[in-house]
């Protein structure tokens, strides 16, 4: 396809969209629980924001291909036990064929059930659109998420730790700030974060 | 009336097909996590003793090397064959959360050879120092007492005792805790390898 066309097309547009001006972290600011907790390390943020991605795309998709048959009084229970079945498979896959990342991640897997992310997209897109264009809408949401993550533990684990990825940057007479494995640490690099992607973004709150 | 039963409907069929697919996926990797589990308390005490394996041979290497020894179906003492060093398992409550790790002795059980930590919740950067390497090889070489207290874990300016090691700075609690729950296991699986043991 010619690259000049690309923009015109629908599902590039959503894709962009997912990872700029809708992200799910900076924009809409859902899902900020797990970001605070899990993006303290590199490789906690890269599987976790896999995780996430996958459990948005499998929801996204199947809540799609039903949106026809479900009633209207029950879309939230419907969402709730399909997000639940998709997270705790996903769950049981890490504990069974990766358990080292599962110890690591801990009870934060679970989570993902809670993640606002994940029903966000289900109620505002998945429910409305045909399976193709909530699959890419889902991977775009995943992979704005996992965008700010991976960005936020690069700044975190090096100061924190002064490693990435376990590789040392860090010069040794660098004293470690460990306010940055904690809480505090967290909100701080998120919170510049957002207001540094807003500004670049020229996104405001409007003055109602 | 119609609308009520097609809802009921939906949700008895949402329901079986949903729990399907867990009980499914359940039957295919129970075994595979509870062989899993195993294998990281197994990973623990190979890892105490410095005897290298991979995950495939994991398994196979234990059975041959450390001679398991339980009593009462509950204490378990990891006993090595070639140099008849031996491991337990301590757990115990720290300041946030439960501290559990591997302990070795010598065949004596009084000299300690290693300390690993396996879980512990405690203050990253303070209290969490006691699952550090750097602050558990202080702990090599020390011998334990005959009489309670067995280790005595302390803030002093004076040289330590055989049996004593420096507190964390930072982690005063923390250092308690911990000195309370290695004497505290340490008296239990003693009189119990005075049993059992070889």
């Amino acid at each position: 396809m010619k690259l000049i066309r690309l923009k015109y097309k629908k599902w590039f547009n959503i894709l962009k969209d997912g990872i700029s001006v809708n992200n799910p972290i900076v924009v809409t600011v859902l899902g900020i629980c797990s970001s605070l907790a899990v993006s303290n390390k590199v490789e906690n943020a890269i599987a976790m924001g896999l995780g996430v991605t996958f459990v948005v795309m499998a929801s996204s998709a199947f809540i799609s291909s039903l949106r026809k048959l479900i009633p209207g009084k029950l879309r939230m229970v419907t969402y709730m036990v399909v997000i639940s079945t998709f997270v705790i498979l996903v769950q049981m896959t890490l504990e069974a064929y990766f358990p080292i990342i599962a110890a690591q991640l801990g009870a934060y897997v679970g989570l993902i059930i809670t993640n606002c992310i994940v029903m966000g997209r289900a109620e505002a897109y998945a429910v409305k659109n045909p399976v193709k264009y909530s699959l890419v809408d889902g991977f775009a949401a995943g992979m704005g998420y996992t965008f700010v993550l991976v960005v936020v533990s690069i700044i975190r684990e090096s100061l924190a730790f002064g490693t990435i990825l376990g590789f040392r940057v860090m010069p040794a007479s660098f004293t470690n700030w460990s306010i940055m494995a904690l809480a505090p640490g967290g909100f701080f690099v998120i919170a510049l974060f957002i207001w540094g992607i807003r500004e670049w973004l020229k996104f405001y709150e409007s003055e109602a | 009336m119609k609308q009520y039963i097609r809802m009921m409907l939906f949700v008895i069929i949402l329901g079986g097909v949903t729990s399907g697919l867990l009980v499914g996926m359940d039957l295919l990797t129970k075994d595979r996590i509870a062989l899993n589990k195993e294998a990281s308390i197994k990973s623990a005490i190979l890892d105490a003793y410095d005897i290298s394996y991979n995950l495939n041979n994991i398994h196979d290497i234990f059975e041959t090397e450390i001679n398991v020894i339980q009593y009462e179906g509950e204490d378990t003492f990891y006993v090595d064959n070639r140099t008849g060093q031996i491991s337990y398992i301590f757990t115990g409550g720290g300041v946030w959360g439960t501290i559990r790790g591997v302990i070795t002795f010598e065949s004596d059980f009084r000299t300690v050879v290693n300390i690993s930590i396996l879980e512990q919740s405690e203050t990253p950067g303070l209290g969490g120092v006691v699952a550090e390497r750097w602050y558990l090889d202080t702990y090599i070489g020390t011998v334990f007492d005959t009489a309670s207290p067995y280790i005595i874990i302390r803030h002093a300016q004076e040289d330590n005792l055989a049996n004593e090691v420096d507190a964390i700075t930072g982690g005063t609690r923390t250092s308690e805790k911990f000195m309370e729950i290695l004497n505290t296991t340490y008296e239990a699986f003693k009189a119990k390898w005075d049993l059992v043991g070889v």
